[in-house]
């Protein structure tokens, strides 16, 4: 839905141009939604794309691990966030596609198309605006 | 008498102080001082979307553009409950890691719709041979055979799109930009991908067979602007392409950019384009680069870079 | 006799006393802000990144058994002598890295299977001080806001900052450095880098919790001394310095060609994953 509004919008011709910035359509599987929910094992601020690991209960007792892929770090520290934000154990949810790829070496792969906390607030933002943080000093701004 | 001269002195102080006479501070070794970290981050894109005429859009208008495109990125994180339907677009991720800018770019008091300027559609002037190379690369672009078919930034080489230029264009994130002045440099340090444009002042281009990344950049100061000529594009940085703006530019294109600093806050970014291969005309574009709250932070791609792996593997597990 | 000598021995004092003040008494030219202008392009002259310590030259980096000693391992062989590894005087103050004894033998483990482990070999940003010392020069850019580093190996820089920022958020390959100048020497400290860089070619390594100072001096037109002290109290049982000489490049030399390496190593690291792959060794490691 983002996608052919925001094309529309910003007047760009081809439909493959969105996919190709993120490539995520050439990573992850779009017949293979998932829904996961775990505790998160660790976290790889990392770029080009931190990567959220956590640990999924499966139905047989038994723990699969996954690894969940988000954005640049940057746009985070800039508004504040650093290593120790998300605490290790946190129980997080996470909605995405498998990575095409469904080998899970060292772990399986999703997006993390919509990442959350286990009682619904969005992960490193309040829970009203769009989000994202400010991006710069511009003087309308500080008007408002 | 003393009246006289308090007149004078309220005159002098208000020349001083007024906006038509700012200039910016001259650092030790005389050159104009553009310091600082800037941003580009803006919702005005390279070209005009076709819905809109004009560059130049009154405040109601840009007021409501900017609230649909908050509105759209809103919409990003509001995702239903339960699992994802199968078969749609994977999406990306939540709009916390973007930072794309909220607002439209102004430019000389006036609220713009493009970056381009010329020509007056706000539209790349492709030639037919530069449609045609940006459509074939395109093309290339459907497959993962190799790591050399994927993107510059896939593939961590340089950043996203024309991040680093020049022209240095927003993408969808760390459109940040330090610029670092010394005795004969310039130096622009780009977010992404740690790239370091040392700007070479008073020099003349190298020739020869090695091709830099991001180009071979000559400046000079012009009263108050630095201009920077570039040219000797590294032979892979013709195909630029990122969510904001799709580039095809010839590798011995040459580009102008000129940053004249307002004010404490803002610098203006003007460049032309000069590649008649590829385009009917030299095309030009404005935006101004905006003080940035927060530093630059390292942005070490290649060490991290799962993404590259999983495209690769993505395509391996197809075949 | 004892008039003739002791005259000789006063003359002799004199002229020594007349000397030496000629060397101690080179000051730096000024730069910006006032201090002494290190702007320039830098490159050391020693062989600290095949390794810290004194080594000698030997076959390859990369050895396995041979019936009369190491040779080199089969990834490397064909390479021959432009393989080969000379020899490099320590830079190491002392009698070497002084390692807890696990991370003595983990060094030994590191150095053993370095072709797999070593980061330079993957174009991995290389970390400080390690930066410092690789066969590549670097450029110093600044002012008196500002003072920037631009590597040529793997285009890596260093923002420095003037005013400390407190501790750095995440940690980085680079990590994050403040700068400032104790009379005409810039002293450096560095912290926040993670524990994937190494400190050479040798499998000399670090924790997340080093803290690298770094002394900058100039001590002729054309050299600066370096100093690094590393402290990690995790791998270290105590903190321990190198020293060297960063050599100013002159005319054409004095400029940083592109080494952006990550293109390179693109068959290394992605090859398998062609839809077509080459033929490759089976590594060995």
């Amino acid at each position: 839905m983002l996608g052919s509004a925001l094309l529309i919008l910003l007047g760009l011709l081809l439909p493959v141009r969105m996919e190709s910035h993120h490539s995520f359509a050439a990573e992850f599987d779009a017949d293979a939604p998932v829904l996961l929910t775990g505790k998160v094992t660790k976290v790889e601020w990392i770029n080009p794309h931190a990567w959220i690991h956590l640990a999924v209960q499966q139905p047989d007792g038994s723990v699969a691990d996954w690894m969940v892929e988000g954005g640049t770090p940057n746009t985070l520290l800039r508004a504040g966030i650093d290593k120790n934000t998300l605490a290790i154990g946190s129980e997080i949810v996470v909605r995405g596609y498998q990575s095409k790829d469904k080998a899970c070496a060292p772990a399986c792969k999703a997006n993390g198309r919509d990442v959350t906390f286990a009682d619904g607030r969005k992960l490193f933002m309040g829970s009203s605006g769009t989000g994202a943080p400010r991006d710069g000093a511009d003087p309308r701004e500080r008007a408002k | 008498m003393i009246r006289a001269a308090a007149l004078l002195l309220v005159l002098l102080l208000a020349r001083v102080t007024s906006a038509e006479e700012w200039s910016p501070p001259r650092l030790a070794f005389g050159d104009p001082d553009l310091q600082g970290t800037w941003t580009n981050a803006t919702i005005t894109p390279l070209e005009r979307p076709d819905e809109i005429e004009a560059l130049v859009v009154p405040p109601e208008e840009g007021h409501r553009i900017e609230k649909l495109v908050a509105d759209l990125y809103a919409a990003v994180d509001d995702v239903p409950a339960g699992k994802l339907e199968a078969g749609e677009d994977v999406g990306g991720y939540n709009t916390f890691w973007m930072d794309p800018g909220k607002r439209l770019a102004v430019v000389r008091g006036e609220i713009r719709t493009s970056i381009i300027t010329d020509p007056p559609d706000g539209e790349l002037p492709y030639s037919l041979r530069g449609r045609a190379q940006l459509v074939k690369r395109f093309w290339r672009l459907r497959k993962a055979d190799d790591p050399e078919t994927r993107l510059l930034g896939e593939r961590c080489l340089v950043g996203f799109g024309s991040s680093g230029g020049p022209p240095m264009l927003p993408v969808l994130y760390n459109n940040n930009y330090q610029i670092v002045q010394s005795p004969g440099f310039v130096t622009i340090l780009v977010e992404m991908n740690h790239n370091a444009r040392i700007i070479r002042l008073g020099a003349q281009h190298r020739q020869g067979p090695i091709r830099p990344w991001l180009g071979d950049s000559v400046g000079r100061f012009e009263g108050q602007t630095l201009v920077v000529e570039t040219t000797h594009f590294h032979p892979a940085q013709s195909f630029r392409v990122s969510l904001t703006h799709a580039v095809y530019m010839s590798t011995d294109a040459k580009v102008v950019e000129r940053f004249t600093r307002l004010s404490a806050k803002e610098i203006l970014y003007e460049f032309s384009v000069e590649d008649l291969e590829n385009y009917r005309q030299i095309w030009k574009g404005e935006m101004p680069l905006l003080a940035a709250e927060g530093r630059i932070f390292e942005y070490a791609c290649h060490e991290g870079n799962y993404s590259l792996t999983n495209i690769l593997a993505g395509e391996r597990a197809k075949d | 006799m004892r008039r003739t000598l002791f005259a000789l021995l006063a003359v002799t004092a004199l002229s020594a006393a007349a000397r030496a003040p000629a060397e101690s008494a080179w000051v730096a030219p000024r730069g910006p802000g006032g201090k002494p202008d290190v702007n320039g392009t830098w490159q050391v002259m020693n062989r600290a990144n095949d390794g810290l310590e004194t080594h000698a030259a030997r076959a390859a980096r990369a050895l396995r058994d041979g019936p009369h000693g190491p040779v080199p391992a089969k990834e490397v062989l064909a390479l021959g002598a432009v393989g080969a590894v000379p020899a490099g005087l320590g830079v190491v103050v002392g009698d070497g890295i002084p390692y807890q004894a696990w991370a003595r033998k983990k060094q030994t483990e590191n150095q053993a299977h370095w072709l797999s482990r070593d980061p330079e070999v993957k174009c991995y940003l290389p970390g400080i001080p390690r930066a410092t010392y690789l066969p590549y020069p670097f450029q110093i850019l600044y002012n008196e806001d500002a003072l920037f580093f631009a590597y040529e190996y793997a285009g890596a820089v260093r923002n420095i900052h003037l005013t400390d920022p407190g501790p750095a958020p995440i940690d980085s390959w680079m990590g994050q450095s403040v700068g400032k100048w104790e009379g005409d020497t810039l002293v450096i400290e560095t912290t926040g880098q993670h524990d994937q860089s190494w400190l050479d070619r040798a499998g000399n390594f670090h924790s997340e919790a080093l803290r690298v100072v770094e002394r900058l001096t100039p001590t002729s037109p054309l050299t600066m001394r370096y100093e690094a002290t590393l402290e990690d109290a995790k791998v270290y049982t105590r903190p321990w310095t190198i020293r060297m000489t960063l050599y100013r490049l002159v005319g054409d030399d004095a400029q940083l060609q592109q080494f952006n390496c990550v293109e390179f190593v693109e068959e290394l690291i992605y090859g398998h994953l062609r839809k077509q792959p080459l033929d490759r060794i089976e590594s060995s490691e």
